[in-house]
């Protein structure tokens, strides 16, 4: 066996830029999975670190699903003997920025060890925390640039995520401006026997095993976004996958000849398929372990792009930098093993067919290939038709996802048949003998060039579909915050007494203020925003409303109605004319439903006369305002800096708003851009690849046309075409499946993954964009091969005609 | 005279002996010489010499007058489309093509298509049933009678033959050669043969023979 396997070796001698080409093919496939494994990796076990670092992971917590919990039910739990620990929690903003403020009882919450921990360093009584003015404790970048004099006492814990801060419940009561109020009761591991079920004590709370408040399990909120990381590293490993398979099956057609030899000195056809096995198992292993240096700098290039797209769209952040994990080279090992296993299996199969017909010619073969293309219709049909059903009648961001695949793989195998039968209808159609002899060749190549060729419609489908999808977006979006930001200014107030200043000088200057009042509450078991507004024609007139009763507005502002986000209507499966319960004794009228891009959580608008007459605590910390007529929004603004001595950085112009909020979002696809441009440049490698290892079967059909008069230019200008040609029809096959993808990326996947819509728009500049990029990268597919043919010796293409093939 | 070759000397890179030296031989419309010698000795090179396909180090080959020695690859290239066919030992049929696509090929690259012609060399060939089928899938007599069907369907002026019958039984070669011979004939072509075969060579009108890089003519 090791003797046979040194002869099956012996042949990458002779082929070395083959062996390359496989060894990169297979390593770059591993790599591109790999730094998304990496990445995905890095995120879950800062997430996980997160959460155990607060104490309460895998804690059940009781919930009130119309909002607050009462202090005496907690108290009442006590009393009942349960070991219960409460947690009050909102949204604080001491600065410019809001940060996430939890109160929690220091002697029974799970995660107090934690501040213990501090008090030592600093000399402090450990019993401090309780002492006025109350300690905070927060992360030390949350510290270094929000946490300023605040009043009380803060101190640094490295373990908390950024952007939440811990402290006792009475302090945050004071904070938040609340009292007698929790947001949940945790319930803690330890319980002693013969207690009353808290269904008898609490039938009013829901017990919930997972964390829903806004410090909740990131994994939970993030899982789409690294399903969709996953789902872009699964794709681009598939397609460099192709590129083992078009190599290594090459490579058994090449060695033919040593097969036969081999047969006829009697080596058993069993001992030939252990030995490619092994040679298989030795590329891989090669092959992986440069595969995972690979992925290991290209997630260290994306993971703060990844950073930014997890705290722009879920607000969670990757703490930390990029680790070597075991678990993370193993399976990339793993992978490079079975995707090269599965790879193979169509050389093993060849090597099979070889070792036992020997006498079959090698056109034969590919022609019989070709002619079973039809079955690859088949199940590609079958496939598209599964994944309908799943799409329509599936649930869940798995079955969307499923589905995705589906579709796509199914597209990619009706791909070989498709371009079988254009090329063959227009073989009917011409005359013209060159162009004859280029379509028929390029059908008989077909069977060697699919898998490339579907690569490049995957990867050109998923530019376009991830392109539609983002353009969308960003169209959608840009829209939707120019009706967002009604008012031409947007003052930040540094607290109550300077709010109520602002507005009292926008009245006396004759401007119109749009004061935003909010209150953190809950509804439907998770965190609610609700804000106030007052009743002014540019909420009328601008508001992005999806969906809305008649005169909404009005009956907002006098019947005590809401309106809700799009988020929150798709989470509680609600819909204009249903109720939303805001406390025990308050469910209001939802009349409309507005998109609300690039938020995780539930929001509501009421009328802020509602809001007061039921005296909610509500926070006032940004007010927009529209100049009278005749001013500028620059002369308002510089008014209102010099009248009430507010610092440049509290009034920002609509634009400026505009502009950093766009920022944000672009930054926010910067890695999918990134993996939408690897992901070509892997199937343009395919190309190469395939033209290559074409390269070496093209001489005996090439010399004859050569020997009938068709020069070595033309021959070479043939098969730019050739390329440049089968690129074009998969890109015009891609293009319908792109916009497939963008639809359901927009309807389906976007709706389950972040509980908004869409709208879907069309751009065929980004498409002309693309085919130029697609043509780009079969030119120069084919360019290696065409040098050579432009290079080739005369005495190489007439040993065509003097050697047996 | 067709063909006019005087001093082709040449030599393989890296041997130090001449595989030629100073051959020549004319050859005219409708004349048919065979070229003999033992393997190696050069006789494949000199053919592919004639067609242009490569280029000796020294020497001149005037086809019709003109001197195809000094042809870059274009014109040369456009002689053999519309003027010089060849058939080899191999065949090297197009696969990709049906039989019919094959025939047809070479004439309509050099945009001499006559379809009356080819229908003739077709039916005389004996290749009526076969011209749906790819080359794989028809016997090795009946691929070289498409490759001959292929060279003439050009009415070329000059039919370059390097070891036509090489790789067929001796049956089979002999009805190759003889359809061979009288559709050259009605074609009105010059025929340069390669062999090895006295037997086969004695069938042309003039008998060359190369051996020690020089050629000198055999009987009468």
């Amino acid at each position: 066996m090791i003797l046979t396997l040194r002869v099956l070796l012996s042949h990458w001698r002779h082929a070395p830029l083959q062996l390359g080409l496989l060894i990169l093919g297979l390593a770059l496939a591993t790599a591109l999975w790999s730094a998304v494994q990496a990445i995905n990796s890095e995120a879950r076990a800062s997430y996980s670190r997160a959460v155990e670092q607060l104490g309460t992971r895998d804690l059940p917590s009781l919930t009130a699903p119309d909002g607050d919990i009462p202090l005496a039910t907690y108290v009442a739990l006590r009393r009942a003997g349960w070991q219960v620990s409460p947690v009050l929690e909102g949204v604080w903003t001491p600065a410019k920025e809001s940060l996430t403020l939890l109160g929690v009882d220091v002697l029974s919450y799970p995660g107090a060890a934690l501040m213990a921990q501090t008090t030592p360093a600093t000399g402090l009584d450990p019993l401090a925390v309780l002492r006025p003015p109350g300690t905070l404790y927060a992360h030390p970048d949350t510290l270094a640039h929000v946490l300023q004099d605040t009043g009380p006492r803060v101190m640094a814990l490295q373990e908390l995520p950024q952007g939440i801060v811990l402290t006792d419940l009475s302090v945050a009561e004071r904070l938040l401006g609340t009292s007698g109020r929790l947001s949940r009761i945790l319930i803690l591991p330890d319980q002693p026997m013969g207690l009353l079920p808290l269904t008898q004590l609490v039938p009013e709370l829901e017990l919930s095993t997972t964390d829903d408040g806004a410090l909740g399990d990131p994994q939970r909120l993030t899982q789409s976004f690294h399903l969709n990381l996953t789902a872009f590293g699964l794709l681009a490993f598939g397609v460099g996958l192709f590129i083992v398979q078009g190599s290594v099956t090459l490579s058994v057609e090449q060695r033919r000849g040593t097969i036969h030899t081999l047969r006829c000195l009697g080596v058993p056809v069993a001992t030939l398929i252990q030995a490619l096995l092994l040679e298989l198992v030795l590329l891989a292993l090669v092959a992986g372990v440069l595969g995972l240096v690979l992925g290991y700098i290209v997630a260290g290039f994306l993971l703060p792009d990844v950073n930014a797209t997890l705290r722009g769209l879920y607000g969670a952040p990757v703490a930390g930098a990029l680790s070597l994990r075991p678990g993370w080279v193993l399976s990339g090992l793993g992978m490079a093993l079975a995707g090269t296993g599965l790879a193979g299996l169509q050389a093993l199969l060849t090597l099979k067919h070889m070792a036992t017909q020997l006498t079959q010619a090698s056109q034969a073969v590919a022609r019989r290939r070709a002619g079973l293309i039809w079955i690859w219709a088949i199940v590609g049909l079958l496939l598209i038709g599964l994944a309908g059903g799943m799409l329509w009648g599936g649930n869940g961001l798995v079955a969307g996802f499923v589905g995705l695949a589906g579709l796509m793989l199914g597209c990619a195998l009706l791909l070989p048949p498709s371009l079988f039968w254009a090329l063959t209808f227009w073989l009917r159609m011409t005359r013209r003998p060159v162009l004859r002899w280029l379509i028929a060749d390029s059908r008989l190549q077909l069977p060697g060039l699919s898998l490339s060729l579907m690569a490049l419609l995957l990867a050109i489908a998923t530019n376009i579909g991830v392109g539609t999808m983002v353009s969308s977006f960003r169209l959608t979006f840009t829209g939707w915050i120019d009706q967002r930001l009604a008012a031409d200014l947007y003052v930040e107030a540094a607290g109550p007494q300077q709010a109520q200043a602002i507005l009292t000088w926008a009245e006396a200057r004759g401007a119109r203020s749009l004061p935003q009042y909010r209150w953190t509450t809950r509804s439907a078991s998770a965190p609610l925003l609700l804000y106030g507004v007052v009743d002014d024609p540019l909420y009328r007139q601008n508001w992005p409303l999806l969906r809305s009763l008649p005169d909404a507005w009005d009956r907002l502002h006098s019947k005590g109605a809401v309106l809700i986000n799009e988020q929150l209507a798709h989470r509680a499966d609600l819909a204009p004319g249903d109720m939303l319960a805001l406390g025990p004794d308050w469910s209001a009228r939802i009349v409309g439903i507005y998109s609300d891009y690039g938020n995780p959580d539930g929001q509501a608008i009421a009328g802020i006369t509602t809001l007061q007459q039921r005296a909610v605590p509500l926070t006032l910390r940004r007010i927009g305002l529209v100049p009278p007529d005749g001013e500028t929004p620059e002369g308002l603004a510089a008014a209102l800096r010099q009248d009430l001595a507010l610092p440049a950085s509290a009034i920002l112009a609509k634009d400026r708003i505009r502009a950093a909020s766009v920022a944000v979002f672009d930054r926010t696809f910067v890695v999918t851009a990134a993996l939408n441009v690897l992901t070509l440049g892997v199937a343009g490698f395919a190309m190469l690849t395939s033209f290559l290892s074409q390269w070496s079967r093209r001489l005996p059909q090439l010399a004859p046309v050569w020997a009938m008069g068709v020069s070595r230019r033309q021959l070479a200008g043939l098969e730019l075409l050739r390329s440049l040609g089968l690129a074009l029809l998969t890109f015009v096959l891609a293009l319908p499946l792109g916009l497939g993808l963008a639809w359901v990326l927009l309807t389906v996947i976007n709706l389950e993954a972040f509980g908004w819509r869409l709208p879907m728009f069309l751009f065929p500049a980004d498409w002309a964009r693309l085919l130029g990029l697609t043509g780009a990268a079969a030119g120069i597919a084919a360019l290696l091969p065409i040098l050579r043919l432009l290079h080739i010796p005369p005495a190489r293409l007439l040993g065509v005609f003097s050697n047996d093939r | 005279m067709l063909l006019s070759v005087s001093g082709l000397t040449h030599r393989y890179p890296g041997q130090s002996r001449n595989v030629l030296t100073g051959v020549g031989f004319d050859l005219a419309r409708g004349d048919s010489v065979a070229l003999t010698g033992e393997s190696g000795s050069g006789k494949s090179t000199v053919l592919h010499f004639l067609a242009a396909l490569d280029r000796p180090d020294q020497g001149r080959i005037l086809f019709d007058g003109h001197d195809i020695v000094p042809l870059a690859d274009k014109p040369a290239a456009a002689l053999r489309r519309s003027r010089i066919a060849l058939v080899f030992q191999q065949f090297n049929l197009v696969p990709a093509l049906t039989v019919a696509d094959n025939i047809a090929l070479h004439a309509h690259l050099g945009q001499r298509f006559d379809p009356e012609w080819t229908q003739t060399l077709i039916r005389q060939l004996g290749l009526a049933e076969l011209v749906t089928r790819y080359p794989e899938q028809i016997s090795g007599g009946q691929q070289q009678r498409v490759a001959i069907a292929r060279a003439l369907a050009l009415r070329p002026d000059l039919l370059l033959a390097d070891e036509p019958t090489g790789n067929l039984d001796e049956t089979a070669s002999a009805e190759v050669l003889r359809l061979m011979f009288r559709l050259v004939a009605e074609a009105g072509s010059a025929l340069f043969l390669v062999t090895h075969s006295q037997n086969i060579a004695r069938q042309c009108a003039r008998r060359l023979h190369l051996s020690g890089g020089t050629i000198r003519p055999v009987g009468s």
